[in-house]
């Protein structure tokens, strides 16, 4: 049965024409509102035989034309269809509106006086075509116009009189009569109250023209005019003074023109300069956030949101309110990173962002956001140049100011603080993870996979570091730095020959390269020394010549080359070093050539040199105690060699090494003198002599600890050195004071090794050991 | 290089720089000079407290590495941009009523301001 049934409707299915498949198709179309489909089905068809499709065609431009943008479409599309249907007012009446719209007055009159003529039933082609009069010459005189509408005279009147600049017309025919402001409050007319109070305003009234331009509750405006009103009020206030209410209004206006824009623009930015003027950083922050965001984003007030952030931020740290500061700083990145987009560049200067990731990073650490400023110390690090100039490089001196270090040693400093922060946040890998993410996106950028090597180098990951070097070197044989890092690498691991091959590469490239220099004087200077401690003098010689070819003022050369002189007993050519090192006029290179006549157990010569550094005004109190560890070193051999296995054996009568000791005994005074009693150089004393003068240090670390009476360390060292000179009743005592006072500090670490050293006074062999480990010192000397 | 000791949260040590009267920007020299006359200015038998600060100040210059320590965990300056100008010119505050306006506000009245014209459509037939 189903087959009969599929047969029957198979028979009845009419045969349809080409046409009349064109016809269903343009009218499903046109009921969908697909106009531009009903167009194309319905143009196919011959007009002229097809006589019902012609009002259709039309009907679907027409409806097209009032859903497209743009003029010339539109009005193409309105042509059409009046080409279809010539007598159609309608379509005459659009397509004076769309003439009309833009600016096209000539042609919009031309049109409205068809649709007239075509008997347009709406009155409002009469008022239209009046507007269109009057825009295109206000001082058209209404009463001739004989189409035009008494009413609608009546309301193009105060509108032409305000085009042609006749503010008092309108003001005289305005009638303020308490009868007609009811009517008009109760009619909810205020047509004619918006042009009342753009005249009053014109003429100057502005108090009055504010008072005129407020709408009546209840009341309103079609939306263009409504935006005009408001615009205008706001203006009448901000010129009577009420700059907040001004604001307001503005604020609820939509869709301002150019020129309101360009008002309320400069009527916010005086505002926001008079709030940071006065100190009212949250007020200017707020007005120009809404300047901001009302006049489409004007830089000036891109610049006045970030000011008062910044001030904001900055008195917040001030009081210590972190996490006010940190906000303020991180809506100032987000800022600047908007402003940095090529997209909404604003074509001022908004000043750099490196300074604002810094303080985001400093706050954050405050608030032990670790994650946070890890990413805010990577970003900053992302701001450094990428190869720092020499210029820079050279102008870094080694006075400490930051500001004119290497860009690589902030880059340095920014590397390990983020590893840090990472570490403290419990990602210890992160940074990693965050450079080869980077990297992964930018696999040729030789400087990001410099950065990730850098950071798996200082997260103590050797062998990811150089495999990432070994990349960079394989693309780029030549990249000074990563053969400059892996130089240094080799250095770590020993590999002096690898190092130096790099280093002499990269100096062959480039022969100012201060790394590479530096690196292979370094290279050079420990295999000179190692040279020497064998034995090898004259080898060790070569090695510092050439050491000293890279660096000619470097005085610790020139110094080492004179005591290999000394050595081989050839005192003139050493004196002529050592002044060339002494004429650097550096501290270190006096104490350096003192050193070396203690070696040599040459007292004069120690001692003139002396009197030269304290004439030259470089012997600080560093350079007396350094001294006088070197004299030590000539007297009498420690007590702690000789109670190796008893208590010290007893003082022997005079002789040469007591003129050594007892010029250390000299420079340790003048040591305290110099550096007037302070507990950085008794801290000096302390480390310098304890280890193979125990009990000269001791009271040197009494003097400490009651310094730094609450300074648990202080009191360990002295407990230390109490117990390194038998007096262990009194370091029992000493060290439990330490351990309270950790304890009391919340110091764990440092009360774990408190009590690590309580127990080992506990141990017999305590004694032994404290003794036998300062015979490393003198021993390792006397080699040189 | 030595690692900042951890701080109590929120709180920050004295600006080492203020406490000398000195720019960031002083050299080492200067540093040691403002030190020393400090010192003698406020020796630590007589005026122990300030003593301390300047003491606590010097420790956090001292070295370069101290140095870059601390100057790198100083909030930094921001070299604010001006207030500055508008694009276009600063206008003063014009009270003057646009043709424009006038304009746009009379064809908010018409039937220029309307976008619904439902009642101009016309029914199809074909």
């Amino acid at each position: 049965m189903p087959k009969r049934k599929h047969k029957n409707r198979q028979k009845h299915r009419p045969n349809l024409s080409l046409s009349a498949v064109l016809r269903q198709n343009g009218l499903k179309a046109f009921r969908q509102n697909e106009f531009a489909t009903a167009i194309a089905q319905w143009s196919r068809l011959n007009l002229e035989t097809e006589s019902a499709v012609r009002p259709a065609l039309a009907e679907a431009h027409f409806r097209r034309a009032l859903v497209v943008r743009e003029t010339p479409q539109r009005v193409a599309d309105l042509r059409r269809a009046l080409e279809l249907m010539p007598m159609e007012s309608r379509y005459w009446y659009h397509l004076g509106l769309a003439y009309h719209r833009a600016d096209q007055l000539n042609e919009a009159l031309a049109a409205y006086a068809r649709a007239a003529d075509a008997n347009f039933p709406r009155r409002a082609v009469g008022f239209a075509r009046g507007l269109a009069e009057v825009e295109r010459n206000p001082r058209v005189d209404l009463e001739t116009l004989e189409w035009l509408l008494p009413d609608d005279r009546v309301t193009l009147s105060p509108i032409a009189a305000l085009l042609r600049g006749d503010s008092q017309a309108v003001l005289a025919s305005h009638s303020d009569s308490w009868i007609d402001r009811l009517k008009a409050r109760l009619t909810g007319n205020s047509t004619q109250a918006l042009w009342h109070g753009l005249a009053l305003l014109s003429t100057g009234q502005v108090a009055q023209a504010r008072d005129a331009l407020a709408l009546p509750p209840g009341q309103s405006l079609p939306a263009g005019a409504e935006a005009v009103r408001i615009f205008y009020r706001g203006l009448a206030l901000a010129a009577t003074g009420n700059q907040e209410a001004a604001l307001a209004e503005w604020t609820a206006a939509a869709s301002p023109t150019p020129r309101q824009q360009a008002v309320i623009a400069s009527a916010y930015l005086r505002q926001v300069r008079a709030a940071l003027d006065a100190g009212q950083w949250a007020a200017a922050l707020k007005i120009a956030q809404a300047a901001h965001r009302l006049t489409a984003g004007q830089p000036a007030f891109v610049a006045a949101v970030l000011i008062a952030h910044n001030r904001l931020a900055n008195e917040a740290a001030a009081r210590g309110d972190w996490k006010e500061a940190a906000g303020h700083w991180e809506e100032m990145r987000a800022s600047l990173a908007t402003a940095s987009d090529p997209s909404t560049r604003s074509g001022q200067g908004l000043g750099p962002v490196a300074p604002i990731l810094h303080n985001l990073a400093v706050a954050q650490e405050m608030l032990e956001q670790w994650e946070a400023a890890a990413g805010a110390w990577i970003a900053l690090m992302g701001t450094l140049p990428r190869r720092p100039s020499k210029a820079r490089a050279k102008a870094a001196e080694s006075d400490g100011r930051p500001a004119s270090l290497p860009v690589t040693e902030q880059r340095h400093w920014l590397r390990r603080r983020a590893l840090d922060c990472y570490k403290k946040a419990g990602l210890p890998d992160q940074a990693i993870t965050h450079y080869r993410q980077v990297v992964k996106a930018n696999p040729d950028d030789l400087d990001l996979r410099l950065e990730l090597a850098n950071v798996l180098l200082a997260n103590d990951q050797l062998v990811a570091g150089r495999n990432e070097l070994n990349r960079i070197l394989e693309k780029d044989p030549k990249h000074i730095e990563a053969q400059v890092r892996m130089a240094e690498v080799h250095q770590q691991r020993g590999e002096d020959h690898d190092a130096e091959r790099l280093l002499r590469a990269v100096l062959g490239t480039d022969p100012q390269c201060d790394p590479a220099r530096r690196g292979m004087v370094e290279l050079l200077r420990n295999r000179g020394h190692g040279q020497f401690n064998a034995g090898c003098i004259a080898q060790s010689q070569a090695t510092y010549e050439a050491a000293l070819k890279l660096a000619p003022d470097d005085a610790d050369l020139l110094v080492s080359l004179g005591y290999a002189e000394l050595s081989q007993r050839n005192p003139t050519a050493a004196r002529a070093h050592f002044e060339a090192a002494l004429a650097k006029g550096e501290g270190a290179a006096y104490l350096g050539v003192f050193q070396r006549w203690a070696y040599q157990k040459n007292l004069k010569e120690a001692q003139q040199i002396l009197a030269r550094a304290e004439a030259a005004g470089v012997a600080s109190a560093y350079f007396y105690v350094d001294a006088a560890k070197a004299c030590f070193d000539n007297s009498e051999p420690s007590d702690a060699f000789f109670g190796l296995l008893g208590p010290p054996r007893a003082k022997k009568k005079k002789s040469a090494s007591d003129a050594w000791e007892a010029l250390g005994r000299e420079l340790l005074k003048k040591a305290e003198v110099a550096g007037g009693n302070q507990t950085d150089v008794l801290q000096h004393i302390v480390a310098t002599l304890g280890p193979a003068q125990p009990s000269l240090a001791l009271d040197y670390a009494r003097k400490l600890a009651g310094r730094l009476r609450d300074d648990p360390a202080a009191w360990m060292l002295l407990g230390l050195l109490q117990a390194m000179n038998n007096q262990v009743r009194a370091a029992k005592e000493t060290l439990r004071r330490a351990a309270d006072l950790a304890r009391k500090q919340g110091d764990s670490h440092l009360l774990a090794q408190i009590e690590d050293l309580r127990r080992g006074l506990n141990n017999p062999l305590f004694g032994l050991l404290s003794r036998v480990m300062p015979l490393l010192g003198p021993l390792d000397e006397a080699d040189r | 290089m030595s690692s900042t000791s951890p701080e109590p949260k929120g709180s920050r040590p004295e600006d080492p720089y203020a406490v000398f009267g000195l720019e960031p920007t002083a050299t080492l020299d200067e540093i040691k000079q403002a030190y020393f006359a400090q010192v003698r200015a406020h020796p630590p038998e007589r005026d122990a407290e300030a003593f301390k600060r300047i003491r606590a100040a010097y420790e956090r210059l001292r070295t370069p590495d101290r140095r870059l320590e601390t100057d790198m965990l100083r909030l930094q300056p921001w070299p604010e941009p001006p207030v500055g100008e508008l694009s276009g010119g600063d206008p003063a505050l014009d009270l003057s009523v646009a043709p424009d306006d006038v304009i746009r506000a009379a064809r908010a009245f018409s039937d220029l301001g309307r976008r619904d014209f439902r009642e101009d459509f016309r029914e199809v037939k074909c």
